[in-house]
């Protein structure tokens, strides 16, 4: 798995790719932490790249908007591969999560918050 | 022809050959792509019919792939049956919602019904030519064999149950077990592997047994990110629920 991290007006924009498992998800997790720690509120994670994801990962995913709401902050998410966006449907995340198709059009809603 | 030329020609072909692999290698991925969206999909139809949580797949997936890597599968296998173990209760779809949904008290002929659910989801895929599906098959048919030949729908023993489907027995007994049904409550962790402990040689595989005590930390790990997600959208639900 590969995180790239770069930051846009006071946006955290999380690029990742390759597979978020019970393996790799610690580096996630610890991109999430510096994220939090630097009290940025607006997260927007790319999955263009993402292979798959297991419960280790979606859960750290609940773990990073948990979090973001105690600072109102919120996270976005687009980029998502059919197969990702059929894991989220399976789990129902995809009815909570903002999700979006393209990381223009997530940036554009961001600006409402 | 002139010595330059023909190199100049020859880089030009090698780049269209780059490309034209290129091309090949994304259309390949895409197809895999959806075919890996169809199958998740497709277990989800099944799932709607059951009433699961949602996780409950995700689970199966993530406890058959953890013990196939531990038993050193091949990275093929290993995804093969990542994917194929998700479908492994399709054959639920032609059980009557009459008789799956009732809560309790089921009759020895309903019971017998159910049970046909294994040999049904293998009649889905009989005849398919993808090793994925054929790997579905033999989950859907062989995951309510029991080690010591109780099982169904054939009764077979030991090592005549194709690992897969010893794997996706065990993953999947487990889950039942420490999910919340209508009529009990969820077992605990520990008490759960326990059980599965003490099922080594009757309804397991000795051997997958052994890989999944010897991973019982990671099997944690995904039973307790699954119970977050879980937690999660029921917290979420209910607040959707207030706010209309």
């Amino acid at each position: 798995m590969q995180i790239k991290l770069k930051d846009r007006d006071g946006m955290a924009i999380c690029r990742i790719s390759g597979e978020i498992t019970i393996d790799t998800v610690l580096e996630l997790k610890k991109t999430f932490k510096n994220i939090i720690d630097n009290k940025t509120r607006k997260v927007l994670l790319d999955f263009r790249g993402v292979d798959y994801i297991d419960s280790s990962g979606l859960a750290s995913l609940i773990d990073l908007s948990r979090n973001l709401k105690v600072t109102q902050g919120i996270v976005f998410m687009s980029e998502l591969s059919p197969k990702i966006s059929s894991i989220f449907s399976i789990t129902k995340l995809d009815k909570i999560f903002r999700i979006f198709d393209t990381e223009e059009e997530a940036l554009k809603n961001f600006y409402g918050y | 022809m002139a010595t330059k030329e023909r190199k100049s020609r020859f880089f030009e072909y090698e780049e269209r050959i780059r490309k034209s692999y290129l091309e090949l290698k994304k259309a390949y991925a895409e197809v895999q792509d959806s075919y890996a969206e169809m199958v998740f999909r497709l277990a989800l139809v099944a799932e709607y019919k059951d009433d699961s949580t949602g996780t409950h797949l995700v689970r199966i997936a993530d406890y058959s792939t953890e013990i196939a890597r531990a038993m050193n599968l091949s990275a093929k296998d290993v995804n093969y049956l990542k994917y194929a173990s998700v479908m492994h209760d399709i054959g639920k779809l032609v059980v009557p919602d009459a008789i799956l949904k009732k809560p309790s008290g089921l009759t020895p002929e309903e019971r017998e019904v159910i049970k046909k659910h294994a040999a049904l989801g293998a009649d889905i895929f009989k005849g398919s030519r993808s090793p994925l599906l054929k790997v579905a098959k033999l989950i859907a048919l062989t995951h309510h064999e029991r080690y010591d030949g109780t099982g169904y729908p054939n009764g077979l023993k030991g090592k005549d149950i194709p690992l897969f489907g010893r794997i996706v027995a065990l993953a999947d007994v487990f889950d039942a077990l420490t999910s919340e049904r209508p009529y009990k409550e969820a077992y605990g962790f520990d008490e759960a592997v326990e059980m599965i402990r003490v099922e080594s040689g009757k309804h397991f595989d000795p051997e997958v047994v052994k890989v999944f005590l010897k991973r019982k930390n990671k099997i944690r790990e995904i039973w307790q990110a699954t119970k977050d997600i879980d937690a999660f959208v029921k917290d979420k639900a209910n607040e959707q629920r207030i706010e209309n």
